[in-house]
């Protein structure tokens, strides 16, 4: 097996509460192949984001990396200095941020907020050589030059998105963390922009971790899935695999939950769907609250992975016991 | 259900909403902004009716317009035959009573500071509707109607301790409370996952099943639309483009931008990057006569007819109505 480019391997982070650290994320592990694009799926507040934001050593100052690996071309996030780390930071792994509103500076133009994307982190680089790149850049992102003076407020929300995909493209990272690129944006201007961001990863040979709550738009853009719960990974595995056949009840619950378009309506009244919001609970299956399935093994003690294939795996006590 | 042969409860006829901004005292006009243009829906009693459109077409404007939160400039609505723009006094409370909403976002919608009891009741003690026990009967009931069961748990509960899910169940059963006749859910669902929004859709399923009650569902969403409701009326820049049952329209839809929408929309496994047949790449300039206000940017668009005039609405077959030269 080839060594990937980013091996993340039982990565557990936590919060510093009032009753001790709370672990966000717990033991997850997954790899992203260069090219490759892993879907982090799951509901809010189930850890996808921290994992972004751990990954690129930017948690907020009550949260920090209990234990766990992340190895990125031969180093270990998780350990590496923050000296070191500005210096990964966008070059080598950058980030789409979720609100394209928020996320540009109204005061500057675009041009010089992009350049300022280069400058911080390429700083030998000539005047000319930036402006010659963000140029190249406009164009890769399909907005036209003569726009490259105006401010934010004068996009749309689509093209500040696509700026934001500019800046992130700025310094040739191998790495993509794009969290919620979407969410904000209209289903058509949505379309585009998965397309554009798909486009590059695959052109670039960029790897990519797309962090999204909506299953529909993850199987559209990623080669791999995992899918999180209450901070655990339950599922991984190639995307068809996933949809396909979800090995995970959970899992199986937000295929289940999504609204597809077909001929006939989804049965409303029909569909058995366990409220996912139950209880904080300590041990044990992270969905056995929800589980329909669950048994007393799975209140004892969280289940280890079961292989369903060689790229599926899954982490349920009844996995492979049902249809 | 044949929804197609009962009469409209709710009838907009040629209903226009234009905002200014930056009007001066002197007279000097500033910008106008045409939120709904000449918009014409009758939805029957009975009825789950899906207006679709995308962030700013005006589909919230026409649920304030419903409700009498803000005046039409021009047309008329008519809630069971009778108009209801400029309604006053006992008139007005009466028609309230019957027209109800549920709002986007329950993480603003709730009072903070009102209990759960509080804010269920609160439409019962405005329209001054029984007595103190009886009220807490109502309330009960209605939040066992919205599925926060058992009922008595939450009474006492303020909004921070409940879930988002929760939030806009307290929301319906607060809808719910004065039995109305006509609910208006605006976008209920995005701000909740997808697994509770499923539980919201059944749930204002269920509404309607049990009590009857029509709903005006807005949505941006092609499949909740596909799935939840009976017609739908997708909407262009405040421009009703297509009406038709959720099926037709959805399914097989004829308007350029309807097509375009469902062009837009994630599909499951396959890769559906295939472009657009309906959409420009490069969009046209906007003409600076009247216009079709999807001219700039269609395919199938007619130089000197589309860019020229307004389409109207033309029927096609089994209440289907499209807006569009092409037709």
């Amino acid at each position: 097996m080839t060594t990937a480019l980013l091996e993340v391997d039982n990565l557990s982070i936590g919060y510093r509460t009032a009753t001790g650290i709370k672990l966000a994320v717990d033991g997850v592990s997954f790899r992203v192949e260069r090219g490759g694009s892993l879907g982090l799926v799951g509901e809010s507040g189930c850890g996808k984001t921290t994992i972004g934001m751990g990954l690129m050593r930017l948690l907020a100052s009550n949260a920090r990396i209990v234990s766990g690996q992340a190895r990125f071309e031969g180093e270990d996030l998780t350990t590496v200095s923050e000296k070191r780390m500005r210096q990964i930071r966008w070059r080598r792994i950058s980030m789409i941020f979720q609100a394209a509103m928020n996320a540009l500076n109204p005061v500057h133009r675009v041009q010089d907020q992009i350049a300022e994307a280069i400058i911080t982190h390429e700083p030998d680089l000539s005047s000319h050589a930036v402006a010659h790149r963000s140029r190249s850049l406009f164009d890769l992102v399909k907005i036209p030059e003569s726009r490259l003076r105006d401010y934010p407020h004068q996009f749309s929300g689509g093209m500040r998105q696509r700026v934001i995909i500019a800046m992130a493209l700025a310094c040739n990272p191998s790495l993509i963390i794009a969290d919620e690129p979407t969410t904000a944006l209209d289903v058509i201007v949505q379309n585009q922009i998965l397309g554009a961001i798909g486009t590059f990863q695959k052109e670039m040979n960029i790897g990519m971790i797309f962090i999204s709550h909506d299953l529909a738009v993850v199987a559209d853009v990623c080669t791999h899935i995992g899918v999180m719960h209450a901070g655990s990974m339950v599922e991984y595995g190639l995307q068809q695999e996933v949809l396909d056949c979800p090995g995970h009840p959970y899992t199986r619950m937000l295929v289940g939950s999504l609204l597809t378009l077909s001929d006939e309506p989804a049965d409303l009244a029909g569909l058995v769907c366990p409220t996912p919001n139950g209880p904080s609970i300590s041990g044990g299956c992270p969905v056995q609250t929800i589980c329909p399935n669950a048994t007393a093994a799975c209140r004892r003690e969280q289940a280890d992975w079961v292989a369903l294939s060689r790229t599926h795996r899954v982490r349920c006590q009844h996995a492979g016991e049902q249809s | 259900m044949n929804t197609l042969v009962s009469s409209p409860i709710l009838s907009m006829t040629d209903v226009t909403k234009i905002y200014r901004s930056g009007d001066s005292l002197l007279g000097a006009s500033g910008s106008r902004v045409v939120a709904l243009d000449r918009i014409s829906i009758d939805i029957n009693a009975g009825e789950i009716f899906g207006l679709v459109g995308e962030s700013g077409s005006g589909k919230t404007t026409a649920s304030r317009l419903i409700v009498g939160l803000e005046s039409p400039d021009d047309g008329r609505i008519r809630f069971d035959g009778k108009d209801i723009v400029g309604l006053k006094g006992r008139a007005k409370r009466e028609f309230t009573k019957q027209v109800q909403v549920i709002f986007q976002d329950p993480y603003q919608s709730l009072n903070a500071h009102f209990s759960i009891f509080d804010t269920v009741c609160e439409p019962l003690v405005i329209h001054g509707i029984g007595d103190r026990a009886s009220r807490r009967v109502r309330v009960c009931e209605a939040l066992e109607t919205a599925e926060l069961t058992p009922s008595e748990a939450y009474l006492n509960r303020y909004p921070h301790q409940l879930s988002g899910g929760q939030r806009q169940r307290v929301a319906i059963a607060r809808a719910m409370v004065l039995e109305p006749r006509f609910l208006i859910a605006d976008e209920p669902t995005s701000m909740l996952d997808a697994s509770i929004s499923f539980q919201i859709f059944r749930l204002l399923h269920r509404l309607r099943e049990t009590f009857g009650v029509t709903i005006l569902f807005i949505t941006h969403s092609l499949a909740a639309a596909r799935n939840l409701c009976d017609r739908v009326g997708v909407i262009y820049r405040g421009r009703l483009a297509e009406l038709g049952t959720a099926r037709e329209t959805i399914m097989s839809p004829r308007h350029p931008y309807t097509k375009a929408l469902l062009d837009a929309h994630p599909r499951f496994g396959g890769n559906n990057h295939h472009g657009f047949d309906t959409l420009l790449d490069v969009e046209r300039p906007r003409p600076e006569t009247d216009h079709c206000l999807f001219y700039p940017r269609c395919r199938l668009a007619v130089d000197n007819t589309c860019n020229l005039q307004a389409p109207k609405m033309k029927n096609l077959d089994a209440g289907h109505r499209v807006s569009c030269f092409l037709f």
